[in-house]
C-alpha cells in the first residue's frame, strides 16, 4: 500500500503534484523544524531550507526544535543540517538543499521556490521576505508567536498568514505596523530573545502546512489567496481574523503593481 | 536554460474570456501580456504577467491562410508599450480543447517572424508565445542572450489553488 493512501482525497495527481513542488522555509528553530517534518511527511520532493544558524550550545532549543537531539547541542550542529536529517528518514527520495547563510545571501533561492515560509522572529525580516516574494509572485506563508506578561499571567498568542501578490499583505493586515518597525529599527533590527513553545509552535506551522496544502492540491472546496489565522494560546483556539471579511473587498497600497514585480534594474 | 511563466487566475480567466468571443471574420482572437521579468542565476528567465492587451477589432487583417492575421497597428501598439516601460512581450492565443496545447506548424512560422520584432524596443528581455487551451499551455521563449527560442519549462497559475504545469527533465 502506498505510503500517501490516506491522503488520496486530495485529489487527483496530488500525490505527483507534491512531488514535484518546491518548498522554501525560512528560519529552522521551532516554527520551521515542525514545517519541515509535515512537508516530509505529505510527500513534498524538494525542500530548501535556509537558516544560518546552528542548535545553541546551553541546550535552550530542545524545548521545541523538532529532531534536535543533546548529540546536536554538543556538536552545535546547523539547524539546517537537523531539519534535513529528519526530513530524508522519513523519505529519502526528497531531495533536500541547505543553505546555512542569511536568505538575503539566498535572493536566487526564493525566487526558484513555488511557496515560500516564514519562520522567524524579525518583523522587518518578515516584511522584506514578503515583498521579495511579492516580486516574483510566489506565495508566501507567516508564522509567528509570542508571550507576553498580562498583569499576573501570560498570555500566549500568534498567528498565520498567507499573503500573495495582488491580495492584502500583512501590513494590510495588522501583522506588521510601522510603530513596530520603528521599534526594531531602534534595535538595530534586533528581534530580541522571544518565549517559545512547541505546542503553540505545533499549532502555527500545521496551520501554515494547511494553508499550503489548500494552495497546491485541490481538495479545499472554496481555497482563500489571503488568509489570517489568529492564535489564543490562553483559550487553544485557532480562528479565522474579521479583518479579512473587510481586508477582502480592499486592494493593497503597500506595494505598486505592476511596478514592483521582477528584477527592479533590468531594462 | 529554465524558464518559467506566471500569471494571476484572475488575468488567466479574463484572457481566456476574450479569447472565446468570436471576430467577425477572424476564426480566432490573440492577444499579448505585457510582462516583467527577472532572471535566474546562470540561464533562465522568470516571465511575470503584468496586463493583458487584447487585439482591437479593427486591428485583425483578413487573411484565410491563417486562424488569426494581425495588422501592423496591433504590433505597433504593443512595440510602444514595451518601448515605454521595461516589458517583455508574450504573445497568447487559444486552442479549443483540454490538456497541453502543441504549436502547429502556422503557430510556429508565424511566431518565428513575429517575436524577435520586440527585440528593436527592448533588445535585453526574453519575449514569448503562449498557446492556452481550456486547462493547460504551453509556449517558447525567444532568449535575448542566444537569440534562439526554447520551450518553456515551467507555468505557474498564482492564485487559490495554484496550478503548476511542468516539463520534466530526464
Amino acid at each position: 500500500m502506498d505510503k500517501h493512501n490516506r491522503q488520496s482525497f486530495l485529489g487527483p495527481n496530488s500525490e505527483a503534484t507534491l512531488r514535484s513542488s518546491r518548498a522554501v522555509i525560512i528560519g529552522l528553530g521551532g516554527g520551521g523544524s515542525h514545517i519541515g517534518q509535515q512537508l516530509a511527511h505529505v510527500g513534498v520532493g524538494n525542500i530548501f531550507l535556509i537558516d544560518p544558524d546552528t542548535i545553541d550550545r546551553e541546550g535552550t532549543n530542545l524545548n521545541r526544535l523538532i529532531g534536535g537531539t543533546e548529540k546536536d547541542v554538543e556538536d552545535e550542529t546547523l539547524k539546517v543540517e537537523i531539519a534535513k536529517r529528519l526530513i530524508q528518514s522519513i523519505d529519502s527520495r526528497i531531495q533536500v538543499h541547505t543553505f546555512d547563510t542569511p536568505w538575503q545571501e539566498n535572493l536566487q533561492v526564493l525566487r526558484g521556490g513555488d511557496v515560500v515560509f516564514g519562520c522567524i522572529d524579525g518583523l522587518m525580516q518578515r516584511r522584506d521576505i514578503e515583498s521579495a516574494t511579492r516580486r516574483y509572485m510566489i506565495p508566501y506563508i507567516d508564522i509567528g508567536m509570542d508571550v507576553h506578561k498580562v498583569d499576573s499571567h501570560y498570555s500566549v498568542s500568534g498567528q498565520a498568514s498567507l499573503s500573495m501578490h495582488g491580495q492584502p499583505c500583512m501590513k494590510c493586515m495588522g501583522i506588521i505596523r510601522d510603530d513596530q518597525l520603528a521599534h526594531e529599527a531602534a534595535l538595530y533590527g534586533a528581534a530580541g530573545e522571544r518565549p517559545q513553545v512547541v505546542w503553540s509552535n505545533g499549532v502555527l506551522a500545521s496551520a501554515a502546512v494547511g494553508l499550503f496544502m489548500q494552495l497546491v492540491t485541490p481538495w479545499a472546496s472554496h481555497p482563500k489567496p489571503v488568509t489570517l489565522l489568529e492564535f489564543d494560546g490562553n483559550r487553544q483556539t485557532l480562528t479565522e481574523s474579521r479583518k479579512l471579511k473587510y481586508l477582502g473587498q480592499m486592494s493593497c497600497d503597500h506595494y505598486a503593481y505592476p511596478i514592483e514585480l521582477g528584477d527592479p534594474f533590468l531594462k | 536554460m529554465r524558464t518559467h511563466f506566471k500569471i494571476p487566475r484572475g488575468m488567466l480567466d479574463e484572457i481566456r474570456a476574450d479569447l472565446s468571443r468570436p471576430h467577425s471574420f477572424a476564426y480566432e482572437r490573440v492577444g499579448f501580456v505585457t510582462c516583467k521579468v527577472g532572471k535566474f542565476d546562470g540561464e533562465g528567465w522568470i516571465i511575470l504577467a503584468a496586463n493583458y492587451h487584447p487585439v482591437e477589432d479593427e486591428d485583425y487583417v483578413k487573411d484565410e491562410s491563417v486562424g488569426a492575421m494581425i495588422g501592423s497597428a496591433a504590433i505597433r501598439k504593443m512595440m510602444q508599450r514595451a518601448y515605454d516601460e521595461p516589458y517583455s512581450v508574450v504573445h497568447v492565443h487559444m486552442h479549443e480543447h483540454s490538456g497541453r496545447p502543441s504549436p502547429s506548424a502556422t503557430d510556429a512560422r508565424e511566431m518565428a517572424k513575429l517575436i524577435p520584432n520586440f527585440w528593436n524596443v527592448r533588445r535585453n528581455f526574453p519575449h514569448a508565445a503562449v498557446i492556452l487551451s481550456f486547462d493547460s499551455m504551453s509556449g517558447t521563449v525567444w532568449d535575448p542572450s542566444s537569440k534562439s527560442r526554447f520551450a518553456i519549462d515551467d507555468f505557474t497559475v498564482v492564485g487559490a489553488p495554484m496550478q503548476f504545469i511542468r516539463t520534466e527533465h530526464g
